[in-house]
């Protein structure tokens, strides 16, 4: 299938700034690897899951594809234009065909405009219609997010979290885009909010043919909105597969033990979690050979010298493990 | 009676717009040994009710009316001086951002040692042995050099695990962990809860754990509170309340709760939102997105009453 979006061995590394004491005398922390060779592409009309922890580095590849950030290393191709070369004229075009939604609505919509105006605002930017036909779609944008048109002239503080999300998923969706990338878009909500956002992301989806790329820590939610998951450990993705392969079977140790510690709101299945042992290391520091080995528990010696590089093991089933080439072990 | 009995608890905010009833008549047992689930969704009043029991209400709260005895004494009938004997000694407070809850300008063993003062006549040896023996409880590497440390050297998981061994320094018989876990990542997550489950059984400690993660409940509590706008709507050990929930509330919530084992792409959803605590509708306080409300739910508000053995629930359709 055509793919909407490639990137490419990406690399974004965070430097220090060198301070007077260090352009003295030297010395310098080693930069942070908030994403260390990433490589995946997201197909058209489907939704991506980036699955990881906090600091895998999951919001870094949204912020590089969007060129928040600038690259270190790699290519980002969307629609076969490679984004971080091209011009700011150019990137406008692209950002008509691109949008993000946030995390937390109450830091991403502005608390002294209204509603009305943070909706058209991408009109306005990308000069799109009259006063009267941005209006007209604004009002077209709230109705099909499941809002009013009476919300139209009020502020956000005047709504809950779950609306203010609608009010961010009407912004998105003001210019047409093509591909949406939606960071933790429902991990502020309560329980039974996340699910009704989680259904108007699927429902527009379905009407207007959108990609997604999804970022999200909880593989409940993940399960339920992504056709293909990717799984991001310290800065480099340790597996992807279709949704239903990554949790019946899963193929690296670290998907295994992200999906047993997730405890099961059925106090009949008893848990069988793997406990991990320590922290993630620091990204400054990644460890030698995998970067999971110092906390994987079926981990071989040799994992902690030999990196294993992503595979193909199953039908568009890829994973980085040592473990994996030992068919013994598999 | 139990270890802990709260009866007609009601916790108010006065403000400029009004009176916020943050908990409304509100009944609460706890005994000792037991792991006790307060749920609801944020704003249902579950983390005002865990500090009203430590004394710890923030300005400009009161406690107009309500009873919470431990071990039978009315702890509202204490003097300030008389509160801080109890806090950290008998009931101790595991909050959710262990950032917050340490002091960033202490090393970690002054703020454990601070602790240990207040409730223990030790010499400082003595009390720098127990601080070091409790951080190697909860699995801190190296605690005799730990201790030397202050808090951002640590990551959010370790610096929990410090927040519970300075819970746990005076021996407490209950421990509230208000979303102790909601900071941290899924595999950290595991970590805690584990620990805290350990350290339970090999103290007979009781755990009263608010959290608005089902799943947590599921997996440690034997019995569980559900809160709803200020109120409790139900209470049934951990089996009953997930098999058989009673409350068109939990029900709800039980049935939108995004689930991992599910095959559905579609999740069920519950309409409406909470209603605003100031301006509290007349009857029950879930009517209004209630798919089983009558008249009567919109006039009376229902009463708390066990509806079968051990089952309570606060609904006019009380037998279904």
């Amino acid at each position: 299938m055509e793919s909407i979006l490639e990137v490419h061995g990406v690399k974004k590394y965070f430097f220090d700034h060198r301070g007077l004491l260090e352009i003295v005398f030297g010395g310098m922390a080693p930069p942070v690897r908030a994403v260390d060779g990433v490589s995946f592409r997201v197909r058209k009309g489907e939704c991506l899951g980036l699955v990881g922890e906090s600091g895998c580095g999951k919001t870094t590849v949204a912020r590089l594809i969007l060129r928040i950030y600038d690259l270190t290393e790699g290519e980002i191709h969307f629609e076969g234009q490679d984004i971080h070369s091209l011009s700011r004229s150019e990137l406008k075009a692209i950002y008509q065909r691109v949008q993000i939604i946030f995390q937390d609505p109450r830091t991403s919509l502005d608390p002294r405009q209204k509603v009305a105006q943070i909706i058209g605002e991408p009109l306005e930017i990308h000069g799109k219609g009259s006063g009267k036909e941005r209006r007209d779609r604004v009002m077209e944008l709230l109705s099909l997010t499941g809002l009013s048109p009476v919300h139209a002239d009020r502020y956000p503080h005047e709504f809950s979290g779950g609306q203010q999300q609608r009010i961010a998923i009407a912004r998105a969706l003001a210019i047409d885009p093509a591909f949406v990338i939606c960071d933790e878009p429902v991990s502020a909500l309560d329980v039974s909010i996340q699910g009704q956002i989680l259904n108007l992301l699927m429902d527009l989806q379905e009407k207007f043919g959108l990609s997604y790329l999804f970022i999200t820590h909880d593989l409940a939610v993940a399960r339920h909105i992504c056709n293909r998951i990717g799984v991001m450990y310290l800065g480099k993705i340790m597996e992807v597969g279709e949704t239903e392969e990554i949790f019946d079977n899963p193929l690296h140790p670290y998907t295994r033990a992200l999906l047993s510690a997730i405890p099961h709101p059925d106090p009949e299945l008893a848990l069988q979690q793997i406990i991990l042992k320590g922290d993630p290391p620091d990204p400054r520091r990644p460890p030698q050979g995998c970067r999971f080995s110092g906390r994987c528990p079926e981990a071989l010696p040799e994992c902690a010298e030999m990196e294993p590089a992503l595979k193909e093991w199953e039908g568009g089933h890829t994973a980085a493990c040592l473990l994996l080439e030992k068919p013994m072990r598999r | 009676m139990g270890l802990l009995e709260v009866k007609n608890l009601e916790v108010i905010f006065p403000t400029l717009w009004g009176t916020v009833k943050a908990v409304h008549n509100v009944d609460l047992r706890q005994e000792a040994g037991e792991t006790v689930g307060l749920v609801g969704e944020s704003g249902a009043g579950k983390s005002m009710l865990g500090r009203s029991l430590m004394g710890l209400i923030p300005y400009p709260g009161q406690i107009p009316r309500g009873q919470i005895f431990w071990k039978g004494e009315d702890l509202r009938q204490k003097r300030e001086k008389e509160m801080r004997k109890i806090r950290s000694k008998e009931i101790a407070m595991v909050f959710q951002d262990p950032i917050s809850a340490l002091n960033p300008l202490k090393k970690i063993g002054d703020q454990l040692l601070e602790a240990v003062f207040l409730h223990q006549n030790l010499r400082k040896e003595e009390a720098m042995g127990l601080a070091i023996r409790r951080m190697g409880d909860v699995g801190i590497p190296r605690p005799e050099i730990s201790i030397q440390n202050f808090p951002h050297q640590y990551s959010g998981g370790m610096l929990q695990r410090i927040v519970i061994a300075l819970a746990l320094i005076n021996d407490p018989a209950l421990v509230i962990a208000d979303e102790p876990t909601t900071a941290l990542d899924v595999t950290i997550q595991a970590q805690i809860l584990q620990l805290l489950k350990d350290l339970q059984s090999a103290r007979k400690m009781s755990v009263l754990m608010i959290t608005h993660n089902l799943g947590i409940v599921a997996q440690f509590c034997s019995r569980i509170y559900v809160m709803y706008a200020g109120k409790m709507v139900e209470h049934a050990d951990t089996h009953t309340l997930f098999l058989r929930p009673l409350h068109p509330y939990t029900r709800g919530l039980l049935r939108s709760v995004i689930r991992l084992n599910q095959k559905t792409r579609r999740v069920e959803t519950m309409a409406g939102l909470m209603p605003d605590l100031i301006h509290m509708p007349p009857g029950c306080a879930f009517h209004s997105r209630c798919d089983q409300s009558r008249d009567v739910c919109l006039q009376e508000t229902p009463e708390w009453r066990e509806v079968e053995k051990e089952h309570w629930v606060a609904c006019h359709q009380k037998s279904r």
